[in-house]
This record gives structure tokens, sequence and C-alpha cells, in this order.
């Protein structure tokens, strides 16, 4: 980068990480208030069923009982999470673990004893374990009752666009609830002179977030704080809002600190029955999920099916793809999550190859009796990399072709109109520089000689994939941040978004520091507090550097120039003629001819303050992070072990605000990564839809002896919509690794791994099949 | 069932003396964070399976969630809170704030205990041997690289080395 | 979790008492990785736990050669895992010790401890009707058995029994000595450990009555090579999916006295006579390594869902042997 930049572009240390190394910081599991009361949840032992009586009688009667919540206890008023709007509490029961009835005690052991006390009769009903089951004639409803389509705010889309064909979530036409078609695949696989046909199976897992979500309640004349674990806190606002039936005005959430979040965390029952309890009992009221909560009352990444066939010619252009994909949408209603998630999957691959003339992938969302999926880490990208990436590899193979050429040929390029994002063009597509770039870190050369130097039981390969995955820019949501000098010249950023552990605001502020040309330092400030901070939709889908990173830059290029007016009075010169910098504000070209951000600043008597918005859609130009992942694996072919020996994770990220963050996010997202490809998903009990491993021993997340070398790649070609050129990359990293490394099992062994995740039973059983069809 | 089992017991924990009234059934981690306080211990699993409760008793790391406040009784107990403060750090609790070793911060007082019971046996240890003193704290943010070369990099600081 | 009596035991005498006074009622609490979990989660509901850590002078290990170790039943793991003397003349012990669960368990974890321990079942924990519960059936057969299940078949629980150091003390050919209200018995590792047995009404993955403890352990000492082999999804926490431990004198190559013992395929440590046999007084070589392998698997019957063990254990005795040969 040219310019001189002071704070953009440095690995200053994060704002947060004195607190966080001495444990002061308080997250919400951590607030403890006096006269506090601890809420448990009683959950539904059945994946499907009617609650037909809950006697809580015996439960009353125990000592230290509080007060005790049930269906019919609780406001028919719906709050929503995403776009599925529910009530705190319902008659119909969805999936093991929904919640059935709240208890507030003095302790949390009294909590939990009282939730065993209570007596409930289910009507058990038919259930709906598996997406592809779901769908087939004659299967029962996942789902009886739902709220009436219609009750839905004006705009949703469901209300006028979204029916529901047996477990189906659909347009109103009946079809897959997705689809993007182009050209004719038909007509391509004739010109193909290579075909690949597969089918892929990944397993469901959890983000596992380290904090287990919690809520604290205070409930004081007619006005609710609540101190809650989620990315959301305005719709929280909103939602407990219209259940206590409050005024908006009256409800404050505070969110400024999660431990690890991942996109999952987001408003729920939990919360608002917390607040119902806080308000019946006049006491503060606390709860905290069980790990086992945390993994089953969450939503998580969905099980997926995917039919796919793709050809290409020898010469390397791809001529068709053809997916069939079943979502497992879990117990939600409705499927706004599933439904965004699908569109996702059907089109960003397809960006990613944008060459390839002829598409059909069409998207079958299913309502199932399982726990909520949705947005977690590289939403819909890890869903649909890890098929569209293996099967990229095993065309390049079948035409003798270098994968990573083979991918190049057929990519997208700037300037390219986008399926994901209609009407748009890519911005910059840094993809070719990230590939080459983490080519080079693992010394891709090696790859052809690395299998022969290798013999005995252990085979040595090496695998890579590209990805594409949203940077901020999609349309999630609008964000706004406020920037305000107070009489004393301190700066501050005030931001809706919550640090889940990426440490946004020290970025945030960096960029504000640098509008002013101070360092760090002096940039103070609040997040994610709804009494204080303008409103942000939330740290999701890596929105945060970019879009509310550029709400941020212009609430404090607002902010500057209304310092550099007031200064201009005082300085009887015109305010086009000053500049900031070092804490002053001064004359350009005479720095003699200055004052001090304190004295204009007493001089507005605090007065300056500088909002600014980004709206989603603004921009005709449509930024997308890109990334390539290269793994070097040693596979044990006697007990189907995988070894990582190596992973490398290049990304296009416009531009590193802070290196040392961005850094730590790609590390901690191959992990991630690492965890899906390898040991992570739930295993679901087939006649009763439980998730039998939902111990944390068995969510088998990995440990720090399971971590390979990974090296971090940063490629830094700028991004013009940004106003430092970045673009978001905490997600990113985690998608290409599962397919890197199955990529990298199938150069060593010549077996095609098609699951995730890729355990030692797998991975035997796909070196079964090769040794069979003599692969 | 019987009534609720009450027992008065003296908790020595960061070098000060508290007498507590404990259920039978509190684990040392529901005192220290439902009644001491003492929140910087965390919590994420509740049996043994994640080491974000990491205190040391007696020297040696041990999960809080896993021990009766009973059994903890008349040990000396060692929590993040008692290594250092916003004004006084460990040379561990700096050296994880200033490198971004620490993410979201909830396995971080795990880690740096562990790393310190670590630290206090061995004060020159290899990388391997950083690794398998902190496995068993369980971090989902920074794919431990960070961890390890901020437990590595506080070691030179303690030892004096530049 | 529910609300107990709990009952500090300064003595042998007062423990074993104290049980015999609540019977069903009540739990052995020493390093508590494993029971305090399973009152958490409602598996158990002891009216009573007794507490044996604080009973003096009951973590020692003592090695004189040629008598036997004796390792007092409240060692911990990281004791055992760390003492140069089992390093040097019981690996196979010091190798398990180390490598169960995570650092944090292994310092507070006991070795009666670890071989008593329950077994880990998704069925169970989930809150199935199963033996170990309240029912009269078992969902592994049918079920999901990828991880714990056995192969081996089983008595009604078919969980694997899922301790390491179980496996390599029974392939060191330990002894456990128990007392109770009645005296004391010493009884070889393979009558501790005889798969899931019914005790009053609990089914037991051990022999213990209801107000009997663990002393101590006690293993012979012979000029002995030993080693364990953990195959485990993640370096740390997880249970063995298989292991395997042996034990041999190998003079010129050729072998002598000799056990083996696979562990994480049956409801207990499981010794292999015919693998033994085939392999006694023969020179090591692959081909003798894969019949021995065969021969130790012979009686597999694996469940639905986990066959795969089989191919697993046979390659990792396979490599144990040829590794101990070496």
């Amino acid at each position: 980068m040219s310019e001189n930049l002071l704070t953009v572009g440095r690995s200053v240390p994060p704002i947060y990480g004195i607190e966080k190394a001495t444990g002061a910081l308080c997250f919400p599991a951590d607030v403890t208030l006096p006269g506090m009361l601890w809420m448990k949840i009683l959950r539904s032992p059945h994946a499907h069923a009617r609650i037909l009586e809950v006697d809580a009688t015996a439960a009353h009667k125990m000592k230290g009982v509080a007060a005790i919540l049930t269906h019919r206890d609780v406001p028919r008023v719906l709050f929503g999470p995403y776009q599925n709007e529910i009530y705190a509490l319902e008659e119909e029961l969805r999936f093991v673990g929904d919640t059935v009835a709240a208890v507030a005690a003095e302790d949390w052991n009294i909590a939990e004893e009282a939730v065993r006390a209570l007596r409930v009769k289910y009507e058990v009903l038919p259930a709906i374990h598996d997406a592809e089951a779901g769908t087939q004639s004659g299967a029962p409803d996942a789902i009886v009752d739902y709220p009436d389509p219609l009750s839905i705010k004006p705009g949703d889309i469901r209300a006028d666009q979204l029916a529901t064909f047996g477990n189906i979530i659909g347009l109103k036409e009946g079809g897959p609830t997705v689809a993007n078609r182009r050209g004719d695949v038909e007509a391509g696989f004739q010109q193909s002179d290579v075909l690949v046909e597969r089918v892929f199976r990944q397993s469901e897992v959890n983000a596992v977030s380290h904090e287990p979500r919690a809520c604290v309640a205070i409930y004081e004349d007619g006005k609710c704080t609540l101190w809650c674990s989620v990315q959301d806190p305005y719709r929280l606002q909103d939602g407990a809002a219209r259940v206590l039936g409050l005024p908006m005005a009256n409800v404050r959430v505070v969110a400024t600190n999660l431990g690890g979040a991942f996109g999952v965390k987001v408003t729920g029952r939990f919360a608002i029955l917390c607040a119902l309890l806080a308000r019946d009992t006049g006491r503060p009221v606390k709860i905290w999920f069980s790990r086992e909560e945390e993994s089953i009352d969450s939503h998580n990444r969905s099980a997926l099916t995917h039919y796919v066939r793709a050809g290409a010619k020898k010469d390397g252009s791809l001529t068709a793809i053809q997916v069939r994909t079943f979502l497992d949408n879990g117990y939600w209603p409705f499927g706004g999550l599933g439904q965004n998630i699908g569109f996702a999957i059907c089109t960003r691959p397809v960006d990613l190859y944008h060459r390839c003339p002829n598409v059909n992938w069409e998207v079958f969302v299913v309502r199932t009796n399982r726990p909520s999926t949705g947005p977690y880490r590289g939403r819909a990208d890890a869903e649909s990399h890890f098929p569209v990436e293996s099967v990229m590899d095993e065309l390049a193979q079948k035409i003798a072709m270098d994968p990573i050429e083979f991918r190049l040929k057929n990519r997208l390029r700037q300037g390219d109109d986008l399926c994901s994002a209609p009407k748009k063009i890519v911005s910059t597509v840094w993809l070719e520089e990230a590939a080459r770039s983490g080519a080079a870190a693992i010394d891709w050369q090696r790859r052809a000689a690395l299998r022969a130097s290798h013999s005995g039981a252990r085979k040595r390969g090496m695998g890579m994939a590209m990805v594409i995955h949203s940077c901020g820019s999609n349309p999630a949501g609008t964000s706004e941040a406020e920037v305000a000098i107070d009489s004393e010249g301190r700066i501050a950023l005030f931001s809706g978004t919550a640090d889940q552990g990426s440490e946004q605001q020290t970025t945030l502020r960096q960029m504000v520091a640098e509008v002013f040309g101070v360092a760090l330092d002096d940039v103070g400030g609040a997040n994610a507090d709804t009494s204080t901070c303008p409103f942000d939709s939330g740290p999701f889908s890596s929105r945060t550097v970019y879009a509310t990173g550029i709400a941020a830059c212009r609430a404090a290029e607002t902010a500057k120039s209304k310092l550099l007016e007031c200064a201009s009075l005082v300085l009887n010169t015109a305010a086009k003629d000053l500049e900031t910098g070092n804490k002053f504000v001064w004359l350009r070209g005479d720095r003699s001819k200055r004052l001090s951000l304190r004295d204009v600043a007493a001089h507005a008597g605090g007065s300056i303050r500088g909002h600014g918005i980004h709206r989603p859609n603004e921009d005709p130009l449509f930024a997308y992070g890109f990334a390539a992942a290269f793994a070097e694996v040693e596979v044990d072919i006697e007990t189907g072990e995988v070894k990582v020996i190596r992973l490398v994770s290049s990304h296009d990220v416009g531009r590193a605000i802070n290196p040392m963050i961005v850094e730590g996010q790609i590390l901690g997202g191959a992990a991630q990564g690492l965890g899906y490809a390898l040991t992570e998903g739930f295993c679901f009990d087939q006649r009763t839809g439980t998730a039998l491993n939902q111990w944390f021993l068995d969510l088998r997340t990995p440990s720090i002896l399971d971590i390979p070398d990974i090296e971090p790649v940063i490629v830094e070609l700028g991004e013009p919509t940004h106003p430092f050129g970045a673009k978001g990359c905490s997600e990113i990293s985690y998608v290409g690794v599962a397919p890197a490394i199955a990529n990298a099992i199938c150069h060593a062994t010549g077996a095609r791994v098609t699951e995730l995740p890729m355990t030692p039973d797998v991975v035997l059983k796909a070196l079964r099949e090769a040794k069979r069809t003599g692969a | 069932m019987d009534a609720q089992e009450i027992h008065d017991i003296t908790l020595m924990i960061n070098g000060k003396v508290h007498q507590v009234s404990v259920d039978s059934n509190w684990t040392l981690n529901d005192v220290l964070r439902n009644r001491l306080g003492l929140t910087g211990t965390k919590r994420a699993c509740d049996y043994g399976g994640c080491g974000s409760c990491t205190v040391l008793m007696d020297g040696l790391d041990v999960y809080s969630c896993s021990i009766l406040a009973m059994e903890a009784a008349g040990k000396e107990i060692l929590t993040i809170e008692g290594l250092g403060t916003g004004e006084n750090l460990h040379p561990l609790q700096k050296s994880f704030a200033l490198s971004y070793a620490a993410q979201c911060g909830w396995c971080t007082p795990g880690m740096i205990m562990s790393a310190k019971a670590l630290l206090d046996r061995e004060p020159n240890p290899t990388e391997q041997a950083v690794r398998v003193a902190l496995s068993g704290v369980l971090c989902r943010c920074t794919g431990y690289t960070s961890i390890i070369q901020a437990v590595l990099g506080a070691a030179r600081v303690m030892r004096g080395d530049s | 979790m529910k609300n107990f009596k709990h009952i500090d035991a300064s003595s042998t005498e007062e423990a074993v008492s104290a049980l015999a006074r609540y019977g069903e009622g009540a739990r052995v609490l020493a390093g508590g990785q494993d029971l305090l979990f399973r009152i958490k989660k409602y598996i158990v509901n002891p009216e009573c736990v007794v507490n044996i850590k604080t009973i003096r002078g009951l973590n020692f290990i003592r090695s004189d050669a040629p008598e036997p170790v004796r390792i007092g039943a409240l060692a911990t793991l990281s004791q055992i895992a760390q003492s140069p003397q089992l390093q040097r003349s019981h690996a196979a012990l010091a190798q398990a010790a180390g490598v169960v669960a995570s650092p944090q368990i292994r310092n507070m974890g006991t070795v009666a401890g670890n071989i008593c321990q329950d077994v880990w079942c998704w069925y169970l924990q989930d809150g199935f009707s199963c033996w170990k519960s309240d029912g009269k059936f078992c969902d592994l057969a049918a079920g999901d058995s990828r991880y714990y299940g056995s192969v081996m078949g089983g008595h009604l629980c078919l969980s694997n029994h899922p301790s390491d150091t179980a496996v390599a003390l029974a392939a060191l050919d330990a002894k456990v000595h128990v007392v109770s209200p009645r005296g004391g018995r010493v009884a070889p590792m393979d009558e501790f450990l005889c798969g899931h047995n019914w005790v009053g009404a609990r089914l037991q993955s051990h022999t213990l009555e209801l107000d009997e403890i663990v002393t101590e352990i006690e293993i012979p000492f012979r000029p002995t090579r030993s080693t364990y082999v953990k195959f485990a999804l993640r370096k740390s926490w997880d249970f063995a999916i298989a292991s395997v431990a042996v034990s041999a004198v190998i003079q010129e190559r050729v072998w002598t006295d000799l056990r083996i013992v696979l562990g994480a395929v049956a409801t207990f440590p499981y010794r292999c006579t015919k693998a033994e046999d085939l392999l006694r007084g023969r020179p090591m070589g692959e081909d003798l390594a894969i019949a021995a392998a065969d021969a130790a698997l012979k009686r597999a019957k694996p469940l639905r869902m986990n066959q795969y063990k089989v191919d697993l254990s046979k390659t990792l005795l396979r490599r144990a042997l040829l590794s101990l040969a070496a």
C-alpha cells in the first residue's frame, strides 16, 4: 500500500486482550447479581409430541422454587430470530431437546431438581429424522402447528412467496426450495469428454462456542435489562419488548463480549423466558446453558446430501454442473435460514466457476424433527464447497490437468455478473494471486514426487481447494456507527457489534483512529449495548470489518468535518484548508497554525458527533473474499488414520487492517475446518432422533495435539468499495480445509472420500471402495 | 431425600482464607463463580472435557468443575485472579494479551493456569512439551499456534532471556 | 446436581463400614473424574458419597525388584505416568496412564478409579432405558456402535470397557487387592474385570461388592518388555477405539513368556491366549505377527457399525508385536 498510514495495517494489540488474559472481562455468563434466581429449562424427550398436561404441583412445593412457566403461562406473541418467528413456549414440541417449560429457583441445583419434578403428559407424534426421508410421499409432517404466515411482518419473504409442500419448504409452485439454472446441462454433458458422478454426505456439526449461552435479566419499574450471549442484540431488544408488552425504549440488551459465537448465538426462547421470569418474580434471573443444551438448542451446520454430476472437456473447460441437494432444516417452522442458505449453496460455487455455461442446481430445504440448522462460520459455503471442490479435483485428474490450473481456467473474473447477487458485478477477484501464493508456500511443485517418496502403509499426498465466500457485502443487513468527540477531545466509536473473539472493535477503532490521524489508544468507545450504540445487524457473514467498517469510517469522516468546521471558526480559516493529525487540527502546509483536538472539542462542547450508515445493496459492485486451501496429509491405509502434516490457508483479504488479527482469524478458522473435515459430526439415533453425541468429549473439536503446522498467507491487493480496501476474512478459512484434505487423501491413496467427517471408518470404507473399483 | 447437606468449610484461594457454607453437591467451580464472584475461572462443559475451568490446587492443574467444594477444603487454590491484574500482569497474561493468543477469551484463564503449572515445573519447555501440558484445555478460536508462541514467549521472559 | 450425604473416610475401615451401611445408595469417590459426571447427569443417583481420598497413605508406588511392584489405590495417573521406575520396569502401565484423557484428569484421577470406571455409552448418558439404568435392553446391537461398542459380544450390556490402564495391567498380570468389612481378597485382573455383572441391582463393569474398595494393585516383576498402543480419534481426551497391551520376554528373537490384551473391543480387557500360544517359542516375523493378530480376533462378532474395529485391532496388534520384538 502506498499511503503512509499510522495505525491501519499494523498489528496493534487487541483492545480487550488484557481483560481476557486476567479473567476480568465480564461475559453474559459471568454476570452475577444479588438476589439472583437461577433458571433451568425442561426439555422434550420426544422428537415430535404435543404437550397434553404439565403437572407442576410437586415442583411448586419444593423449597427454593420461585416460579414456573409452561406454554399456558406465556404471552401469545411472536418474536423472531432471523425470519423465523416463534412463541416463547408452544404446545407442539419438534425435536429432542425442545423447550417444554422453565423454572426459576434459588440456586442452580434446586432449579434442576425442580425441572425434573415436573410431570408432563405427552402425545407422541410421528417424526422425520432425515431430510431425504422427509420428502417421500406419505411422510408424516415434521411440524403440525406453526404461526400463521399472514401474521408475519409485511415485506417478509415468507408471507407472500413461501409455502410448504409436505416437509419441503418451497416456492408456491412446488419443486425444490431454490434452484439455479442456466444453459442446458444435458447438452453440456453431451459436449463433455469426462464426467464425474458422486454422492456426498455431510454430517451436522455444532459451532461449539466455548461460552455456553447465558442470559441475565432484571425487570424493574417496567424496564427490562438483559445481558445476553447474542450476536443480534437489537433483534432481542425488539422481541423481548414485543413479548413483554413494553416499548422498545424500555428494553436494554447488552452483548458486549461473547465467548465465541460463530454465527449461531442468536435470539432464542431462553432469553425471552428469562425476561418473563424476571418480570414474574421481580428478581434478577439467570440462565446458563449446559453443554448439551448448547449442542442441541442452537442452530447447527446442516446435514446435507448432494447428488452431483459434472463434466469437462479435455482442454479443461467445464461444460456442465448438475446438483441436487437435500438440506436438513431442522425443526424451525418456516425456514428463512434454510432458504437463504439454500440460495447461497446453489449460487456461490457456480459464481466461482463462472465460465461453466450449463448449470442446474436444485436445493430441497426439508423440515425435520432435529435441531435447527443455520449459518455457522462459512455459512452455506462449507456446505457446498466440499462436493464442488472434490468433483473439480476429480475432473482435473481425469483430463490430467493440474488442479490449480483447471480451476483457474474456469474461475470468476473481475467485473463478471453474479448469480449469487443478482444485478451485481464482482468488484475484485484476487483468487489467482491467493492460489499462486499458497501454492508457493506449500511448495506445490513437490506434489508429483510426494506420493512416490512414501511407501508402506503410510501414504503421502497433497490437495487443494478454492473458495468464494461472503465478506460483508452480502445483503445481510444494515450497519450504523457513531463517532463522538467529547469536550475533553476524546474520540469514541459506538458500534452495535458484539466482540465474539474476532476483536472487531480493535479493527474498527484502528480505522477511526486513521481517519483522525491519532493512535489506537486515543479512540475509546462502547459496543453492542442497545442503550448507547446505534443499530447493527450483527457480526455475521464476515461483515463487520467491511460493512460496519464502512459505517464507522463514514461516521468518523462526518465527525471530522464537524471538527474542522468548528476549528475553522476559531482559526478563522476555511475548513477545507485544515487537516487533523497527532491530536491536533492544523493548517495544511503550516502546522504552526494549529489547535489541539481538546481545544476544538472544548469549543464544541461535546457536540461533535458523526453518524455513518452502510446499507446493503448500496453499491452495484459486490465484494467477495477468495481463498485457496492447501493440505499435505499422511494416510495410514491400514487404520484409516489421516494425519495432516501441513495446512496452508491463503487469502484475498483486500487489505489486512490488523495483520495479527487477520492471521489469528485465518488460523482459527482453518483449525475449525480441520475439525469439520476429520472428527466433528452429530450422530443421530434413527429411532428416536436423539443427538447421541451431544457430550463435549464426543463433539471432538481438535485439541492442541491434533493441530498441524498451519501457515496463513495474506494477499493484499485492495478492494475499492471499502475505504481502506478491506474484505472480511473470518469465516472463509474454514471452508476450504475439508475439500483440500479430501483431495489430498485421494492424491495419496486414490480413494475418494465423500463423507464428512472423514473418520477412520469412513476412510477405510473409501479405501475398500477404491480397491474394489480398481482406482 | 435428605435435607440439603450444608457444610462450613475453609477455602484458601489466591492466598486469602474464605469461610464458606457449601452444599455437598457444589463443585469448586460453583463456589468460585457463583458465591465468591471469581468469574475469571470459566466453564464450558462442566465435566472435564474442556479445561476452561482449570485452576491450580496445591500447584497441580485440575478441573474446578470436577472437584467438590468440600474436597478443596484446606488446599491451596490459585485462580487467574490470583495470578495478576491489569496493573500487575503475570508474564503469561501479558504475553497472551499482546499477541492475540486470547481471541474470545473463554479458554484463556484455563490455558494460562495450565501453562503456569507447566512453567513452574519446567521453565524451559520445548514446543512439544507445551502442547502436551496444555492438552487438557481446548480452544475453539485460535488454532493454538498463538497460544503456544505466547507460552514460549512468557517462558523466555520469566527466564530472563531476551 | 442432586444433593447427597458426603462422608470423608479417614481409614479403609471407616470407608467400607459406611459403604456397608448405605448399600446400593452409596458411591465411592476417589479422583471423582468419572463419578461426578455421572451424578451431575443423573446417571447414578447416590444417597451418600464416600470420599476415600481422605484416607492417608494410599497413594504409594513401591518398587523393590524382584518383589512385585505395589501401587496404592489412590496413586494418581500422573504419578504412575511420571514414575521413572515404572517407565523402566512396567512401560505399558506408565504409557497407558500417560494417555488417559487429559493432564488435569490424570492429576486427579486414580489408578483404582480408572479400572473401576463405568462405560462411556451414549445411550446410557442420553437417558435411554438400558440394562445399566432401569431397563432390559441394549441399543448398541442395532444402534450406533461405531466407537464404543464391543466386537466380542457381551452379557446384556454391549458397551466396551473404556479403561486404558486396565488393559496394561491385565497384560502385566496384575492383581487387585480389595477390602470389605469381611476382610480382604486378592483378585487377578481377569477376575476383577470380566464383563458386566450384577451386584445387587447394579449392572457393574467390575466385580467389587457394594461394601468393597480397592486398596492396592500388585504387579509381578519380570524382566519383560511391554508396550501399550492406543488408537483414538483425537490425541487428547478421547477414549480408545482400539488399544493393545503386550508384555513379553523375548530371547534371541524368540517369544518365551507373553501376554496380549486388547482394549476397547470387549466388555473387559480382552486377553488373547490363542495368539499367545501361537507366538510362544517361535521367532518373530511378519507372517507370525499377522497370524497372531488373526488368531487374536478370530472370535470377533462385530456389531452393525463397528466391523472396522476388528481390522483396526489386528493392525495395532501386528504392529505392536513387531515393534516390541524389534
